[in-house]
């Protein structure tokens, strides 16, 4: 079994990690955690955006960009281990969130999941410990 | 077509520039809903509604390479050439 550990994103104190773990190069295991990722409102909907790793997704409802969220992401690791063989290329964080989150500090939640590669997506018990946040929507008096 | 609203650009649009940017557009296998998208050393899987939202479209300027303009323009594209203008003749 062979262990491949990864710190990313600008800023180490996040602590987030990724670690991938392949099992006689037949299985694949994925573990994210310290994940941050903040939903705001984008147009009509909404969307969530993770900072460490530049993903995001919309939605109607804060609720189902959320949902979109973890069974998205988890498909786009399944994808890039078929095609490239390890998380790597996922790791790029945006810039550019990083401002919106100075700008919106305590509206995030912290995000950890763990993906089993070559097993059924049935992603819902994967992600049982999100705590989710969502910006407030100012409301015109 | 675009929503002057809000800005939002209707999926087929959206599924038209990347392909004529050489994205590898498909259903997604794993999640129905949701579509796949590949490029390069990039594969990203994303659920793409009926009107695709800005952060939607800034999101696949940044990871696919995408000129946003294109998005809101289509007819800024250029056209296909037979020729790479790498290797001119």
């Amino acid at each position: 079994m062979s262990v491949k550990n990864y710190n990313y994103g600008p800023e180490q104190e996040h602590g987030t990690k990724a670690i991938v773990q392949s099992e006689d190069g037949q299985k694949h295991a994925v573990g994210i955690s310290g994940l941050h990722v903040l939903v705001v409102p984008d147009g009509k909907g909404w969307f969530a955006q993770a900072f460490e790793i530049d993903y995001g997704v919309q939605g109607s409802t804060p609720d189902e960009a959320q949902a979109r969220f973890e069974s998205g992401l988890s498909a786009t690791i399944h994808h890039n281990i078929d095609i490239f063989g390890g998380i790597d290329n996922m790791l790029h964080p945006n810039q550019d969130w990083y401002l919106l989150k100075a700008q919106n500090e305590g509206q995030e939640y912290d995000y950890t999941c763990v993906e089993m590669h070559q097993v059924p997506p049935k992603f819902a018990k994967h992600f049982k410990f999100i705590q989710y946040e969502t910006a407030k929507v100012p409301i015109a008096a | 077509m675009v929503d002057p609203d809000s800005g939002e650009v209707d999926r087929e649009t959206v599924i038209n520039v990347l392909r004529h940017h050489k994205v590898d557009v498909s259903p997604d296998p794993l999640v129905p809903s949701n579509t796949l998208m590949v490029r390069g050393n990039v594969a990203i899987s994303l659920p793409l509604d009926d009107w695709v939202k800005r952060k939607t479209t800034d999101l696949l300027k940044r990871r696919l390479s995408i000129p946003v303009h294109h998005f809101f323009r289509p007819g800024m594209m250029a056209f296909e050439t037979l020729e790479s203008p790498e290797n001119p003749n």
